[in-house]
């Protein structure tokens, strides 16, 4: 946690999605437009979501094995963070989708009603909403074993919902968004190859800026629970 | 004394700001290819600005670990 050296390649990765996301040259697709320059950003809150609740999963898991409290607070917190670049990506969504799929020429609540139907959109709300319950079921345990244990189980069903709430109901239903068949963004035709060049640096750096932020959250709720982490330690070892 | 000197710097290029938003004005670049470069730097600023924000909650973070 103490390295620097991939903040800074957070940055640059950053700087080069935010640049070169502005001037890359990108294929000029009706509706779209100049609007597919969001591959780079609305996607990429998503990319930062999935790793930030995978890290989460991990840390669950290593609970479970060692039944460390310091593990809990690392699950909880990438989740959060994951749960806020979810947010952001479902509203960059709301921006974009606004100007390219609903019809400009219908009255805006016959356009929400068309619009709501996409697949995906109710797949994210699902995603979100299990991970909304994961937040409340852990504030509703008062007793700090049982919480970590319970939310621990509850955070693998979670992520394990993600795959077929967010990767594999929308594909097999009619859609508008783009990435249909195949992964969405990742897919070898849908996606020129100057943009892939923005695009994964992009990703991973928006990865990484969700990673950092996590961190930061992470060692505050350390410090915070320093007293509860160590009474823990020190009954654990006497109870071995 | 460390927080004031950066205060008088900052405000020092607070102050001086107009004149480099003047030199970018006769300059090309931010007034080529419809003013795209307006929009990166922009951006750039926000995310400076919201790293040095991070940087500097982590510094104090670091504080309260000791």
């Amino acid at each position: 946690m103490r390295k620097t050296w991939w903040k800074v390649l957070c940055v640059v990765l950053l700087l080069i999605a935010i640049i070169g996301g502005m001037l890359v040259k990108i294929p000029n697709l009706p509706v779209l437009g100049e609007t597919s320059r969001n591959l780079f950003y609305h996607v990429g809150m998503w990319a930062a979501m999935m790793v930030l609740f995978a890290c989460s999963v991990v840390h669950s898991i290593k609970y479970l094995r060692t039944y460390d409290l310091k593990y809990d607070i690392y699950a909880k917190n990438y989740a959060t963070t994951g749960i806020l670049f979810g947010l952001l990506g479902y509203f960059t969504g709301v921006i974009w989708m606004s100007y390219t799929w609903a019809d400009p020429n219908n009255p805006s609540f016959q356009s929400f009603a068309a619009v709501v139907r996409e697949p995906k959109i109710i797949g994210t709300v699902v995603a979100l909403l299990i991970y909304f319950a994961y937040l409340i079921l852990r504030d509703s345990v008062q007793d700090f074993d049982k919480k970590a244990r319970v939310s621990a189980v509850y955070n693998i069903f979670a992520f394990a919902m993600l795959f077929p709430t967010i990767w594999i109901v929308p594909r097999l239903l009619p859609s508008l968004h783009p990435g249909q068949d195949g992964n969405p963004a990742l897919n070898f035709k849908d996606v020129s190859s100057p943009m892939r060049m923005i695009q994964y640096p992009a990703f991973i750096g928006w990865a990484l800026l969700g990673v950092w932020i996590a961190s930061l959250k992470i060692r505050i709720n350390l410090i915070k629970n320093k007293d509860l982490l160590s009474d823990h330690k020190l009954q654990k070892n006497h109870e071995n | 004394m460390k927080t004031k000197f950066y205060k008088q710097i900052f405000a020092v290029l607070l102050l001086l700001l107009p004149a480099f938003v003047h030199a970018q004005a006769v300059d090309n670049l931010m007034r080529s290819s419809n003013r795209i470069y307006v929009v990166i730097s922009v951006l750039v600023l926000i995310l400076a600005v919201l790293i040095l924000y991070l940087i500097r909650v982590e510094r104090k973070i670091k504080n309260l670990e000791k």
